[in-house]
């Protein structure tokens, strides 16, 4: 039986890119292959879910394929590349190390490292894949061929839990709610989140707050810069919710009045994707991939105008013929990325172009 | 040309794009310069990206951090450090050592290959001697 195994620099809970693995494990072995993720590391609670990537020797194989998701540098790279395996990568964008800093020296490093690897990697596929239009014009680039764009194969199930009691108890009330969802690292700019909503609070209505969902892990030192921005401002009533279980984060959406991305790189935006999903209007500020993503849907921002972008937020909010507007052409972006069916046979014909 | 671009009819957005503006201008005019009281608030906090930054490869960047030679002497406990000469030797050896830490760091990265490269071959080779049979 043909393998196709999955490596992974760290498989995390609620990361978009580990929960695309799991959602292709489960299509690998539907389709009949026998499939594991292997990973150089394991988040917390994880560690069923994959194994180590030194485990793999055991099975590579010329007749097994090797599905490498690519993000960050790793050890993963140098080991994928000198596998006998056929190799395809998945390409999730990796972060300009010039993002990083002044805020983490390690990950700064590790990004820069990361565009040498990916450097070295061309050629060396039997296929690439990447997330969107953005992320494969920049492999092509770098002088990769047979590279093709597949939106991220998106879990819906997963939104569609019952969103966690204890977060709507606790804010269910008149007040509006921003809300951005995505790691706490520079390059997402929350800071310029932050900003948005100090305007919207102190100018527009009194009566609202942002919610902030994503881990600081990566980068802790970005977490006190905008707690500090936060203290500057004199602005209360924002909430940092760190890690959150899927149950919570469905709360989150449901309780949110506008999604607000200030986002300065992105290969794809999978929050994009759940908020245009769970019906909350998207403003967005327009870098990376998140216009391809929205593809025409939500409200996209050329330029940072802090109060502009506020007003907007309160218009998105009282202007009911907007709202609906807005939601009824996300609704329609959204059903692209649901065509679950059409999207795995797709990746499965890709899978199976190799094995053969 | 506005800041905002939506799927609503051209005319509609141009509308909320000038409301905006006339909102900021109402504000400013009632309240002053809310913008520059907003920077001065926050003053160089969100300059991190200015920082220095040292253009080094990360092999490098673990050995200097990972790797202490000859630690510095602790001021607040009264240690004495040695001398100029002394100090100016040990930066140059510091250096030395460091490189020669990405060096054996790279040698091992061909070594680890080659290995991968015997493995393989062994395969083979095991591989034909059973068909051979």
């Amino acid at each position: 039986m043909t393998q196709v195994h999955q490596f992974l620099p760290v498989l995390d809970r609620g990361d978009a890119i580990g929960n695309h693995a799991m959602a292709l494990r489960g299509l690998f072995r539907r389709a009949g292959f026998a499939s594991d993720i292997y990973v150089w590391r394991a988040g917390k609670g994880l560690k069923r879910e994959c194994l180590p990537y030194q485990e793999h020797r055991a099975v590579s194989s010329r007749e097994n394929v090797a599905v490498f998701h690519f993000s960050i540098g790793s050890p993963l790279s140098a080991y994928v590349r000198n596998l006998p395996d056929k190799k395809v990568m998945i390409y999730h964008n990796i972060t300009p190390e010039e993002h990083f800093i002044g805020v983490s020296e390690h990950v700064y490093y590790i990004a820069k490292a990361g565009r040498k690897e990916l450097a070295s990697l061309a050629g060396r596929l039997d296929l690439s894949l990447c997330d969107s239009e953005f992320n494969r014009k920049e492999l092509l680039d770098l002088g990769y061929d047979n590279v093709h764009a597949v939106p991220v194969l998106i879990d819906f199930s997963l939104l569609d839990v019952r969103p966690d009691e204890k977060v709507q108890m606790r804010y269910k009330d008149a007040w509006k709610n921003l809300l951005f969802v995505g790691r706490l690292t520079p390059n997402k700019k929350q800071e310029d989140v932050i900003r948005v909503f100090y305007y919207y609070k102190k100018f527009i209505n009194p009566r609202s707050r942002l919610f902030l969902v994503g881990t600081p892990r990566q980068t802790p030192r970005y977490l006190t810069i905008l707690k500090s921005l936060v203290e500057r401002l004199g602005l209360p009533d924002v909430v940092f919710r760190g890690q959150v279980t899927q149950s919570e984060l469905v709360a989150f959406y449901r309780l949110a009045d506008v999604f607000l991305c200030m986002s300065e790189h992105e290969g794809f935006g999978v929050p994009l994707v759940e908020a245009m999903y769970l019906g909350v209007p998207v403003i967005a500020f327009d870098a990376g991939a998140i216009a391809e993503t929205l593809g025409g849907a939500g409200v996209l921002v050329r330029e940072k105008n802090h109060q502009a972008i506020a007003e907007m937020v309160d218009l998105l909010i009282a202007d009911g013929e907007l709202r609906s507007r807005i939601l009824e052409r996300q609704k329609q972006r959204s059903r692209d990325f649901q065509k679950i069916a059409e999207l795995e046979a797709r990746l499965l014909s890709m899978i199976r172009s190799v094995t053969n | 040309m506005g800041i905002f671009k939506a799927d609503i009819p051209e005319k509609k957005l141009a509308e909320i794009q000038r409301e905006i503006e006339q909102r900021i201008e109402n504000r400013k005019a009632k309240l002053g310069d809310v913008r520059s009281a907003e920077k001065e608030a926050i003053g160089d906090l969100l300059d991190y990206g200015r920082a220095p930054v040292d253009k080094i490869s990360y092999e490098l960047y673990l050995a200097r951090k990972f790797v202490k030679i000859f630690p510095e002497a602790d001021a607040a406990a009264g240690e004495r450090g040695p001398g100029l000469l002394m100090r100016l030797l040990r930066k140059v050896m510091r250096r030395v050592l460091r490189q020669q830490i990405v060096f054996n760091q790279s040698v091992l990265g061909v070594l680890e290959e080659n290995e991968q490269r015997l493995t393989r071959l062994e395969k083979k080779l095991t591989e034909k001697d059973s068909e051979a049979r």
